[in-house]
């Protein structure tokens, strides 16, 4: 791995060089997981089309009490200012209908859960007594425009524990979906003691005593599927009787 | 720390060959080009460390469509932006657009599911995953999105499996006229 992208490793350094010093401790050498990415749009409330965030997810992690989705948000130009347009209002905002989730925020961390299809489950955000998401403080105060600006920071939410023989599900975050991810074990490491470090630099260390104490019913959900049987095809009729208004009408499916 | 090229790129080369025309032969119009799709996600061979992190795959549409008029989406021009399917799980994502913002109108409701596209088959449809609240609500498994404009906004909704043989399906829905998309196997 060093070897063969030893110069992305430099460049790195170099990247991080304007912002937060990497602490000491911290191998530089790690290895980032990505296992989708996604932008995520925000609307403004003037005409002018706020900048798109990066999502990209890194891990989803079984904990004894939870399971922690890692991922991470960040700009490639300059964040916008958090007094006007914080990252909590990107993707799924202040003025939609959580699907899936269980806690009463409105941020895009409260609607964020994986999803288990075989099994027809979903795991949404576990939740404080005040009804919001078990999650990562979020980079929102003014410095954080710096930090977000053409790099990413990583976060985390606390979702309800996934049963153990799962080994693959589908994410939602923000209004976004990442489809295979894998299940591991336990934190990702190394953990750092910045809640929100920038990407390359660790992994927030999760405090595994608020994952006890969340609330946690109703974050699982029943998925129900409908597959219903079509009518059988009907003979063509003859193309030059009729003009067909649909702009794509041919329902030219192939086998299922 | 160096990114690691995850199943995303699998899942990129996948997309591209059907975006080539390894399947979905009646497919209307995708536009996509395949090695956009490959150079744009996360390898570490094809970006530095900022891209990386900060820059995300583009989705070019498969096909597109219209409103049809009579729905809240009237005036729109629906682009279907990915339709993935493999043994566990199908996600689609389109983006609409409209000319003006438009917000919340009767059509933009998470719990008007059967409203949401449907997956035909020549003998199946598919509809889109549901879930009941605690309310006894049943809402979809989607991004519920209360607004459109002129710039794309992509929002996905996820459904079972389909069935290994299938390389298109037509969606169809109330907000739009019929459409027939490719499928990419992941």
């Amino acid at each position: 791995m060093r070897a063969a992208f030893g110069g992305v490793v430099a460049a790195v350094g170099l990247a991080l060089s304007g912002a937060a010093p990497v602490p000491a401790d911290v191998p530089s050498d790690d290895v980032v997981p990505v296992f989708g990415q996604a932008f995520v749009a925000a609307l403004g409330e003037t005409e002018e089309r706020p900048p798109t965030m990066t999502v990209s997810v890194h891990g989803v992690r079984r904990f004894e009490a939870a399971t922690i989705l890692y991922y991470s948000v960040g700009f490639s130009g300059e964040a916008p200012d958090p007094e006007l347009l914080p990252v909590t209002r990107y993707g799924t905002g202040p003025e939609t209908y959580g699907t899936l989730q269980a806690s009463s925020g409105a941020t895009f961390m409260d609607t964020a859960a994986v999803i288990d299809v075989p099994g027809k489950r979903s795991y949404a955000a576990l939740r404080t007594e005040r009804g919001e998401a078990v999650k990562a403080p979020p980079p929102v105060a003014p410095e954080d425009r710096f930090r977000l600006s053409e790099r990413a920071v990583v976060q985390w939410v606390a979702l309800a524990p996934v049963p153990k023989r799962l080994t693959e599900v589908d994410v939602l975050i923000g209004s976004a979906f990442v489809r295979g991810v894998p299940v591991g074990d336990g934190p990702l490491t190394p953990e750092v003691d910045d809640p929100a470090p920038t990407v390359g630099t660790g992994w927030p260390t999760i405090p595994t005593t608020q994952l006890v104490d969340a609330v946690r019913d109703g974050t699982r959900r029943a998925l129900v599927t409908t597959v219903r049987d079509r009518p059988e095809p009907q003979p063509t009729p003859d193309p030059s009787a009729t003009s067909s208004p649909s702009p794509s009408p041919s329902p030219s499916a192939t086998e299922g | 720390m160096t990114p690691v090229p995850s199943r995303l790129s699998a899942a990129a080369i996948a997309a591209a060959l059907a975006l080539a025309g390894c399947s979905g032969e009646s497919a209307s119009s995708p536009s996509a080009s395949p090695t956009l799709t490959i150079a744009r996600s996360p390898t570490p061979t094809s970006a530095g460390p900022t891209a990386d992190f900060v820059e995300a795959p583009e989705y070019r549409p498969l096909a597109t469509t219209t409103a049809r008029e009579g729905s809240s989406y009237s005036g729109a021009t629906f682009e279907i932006l990915r339709l993935e399917s493999d043994e566990r799980s199908t996600l689609l994502v389109w983006s609409a657009t409209h000319p003006r913002t438009v917000r919340a109108g009767s059509d933009f409701d998470v719990r008007l599911w059967e409203s949401f596209p449907v997956l035909n088959t020549k003998r199946k449809a598919f509809s889109v995953l549901t879930y009941e609240t605690p309310t006894g609500e049943t809402q979809c498994v989607c991004v519920d999105m209360r607004a459109m404009r002129a710039e794309p906004n992509p929002q996905g909704a996820m459904y079972p499996p389909l069935p290994e043989n299938v390389t298109s399906v037509t969606l169809t829905s109330p907000w739009f006229g019929d459409v027939t998309v490719p499928v990419t196997r992941s």
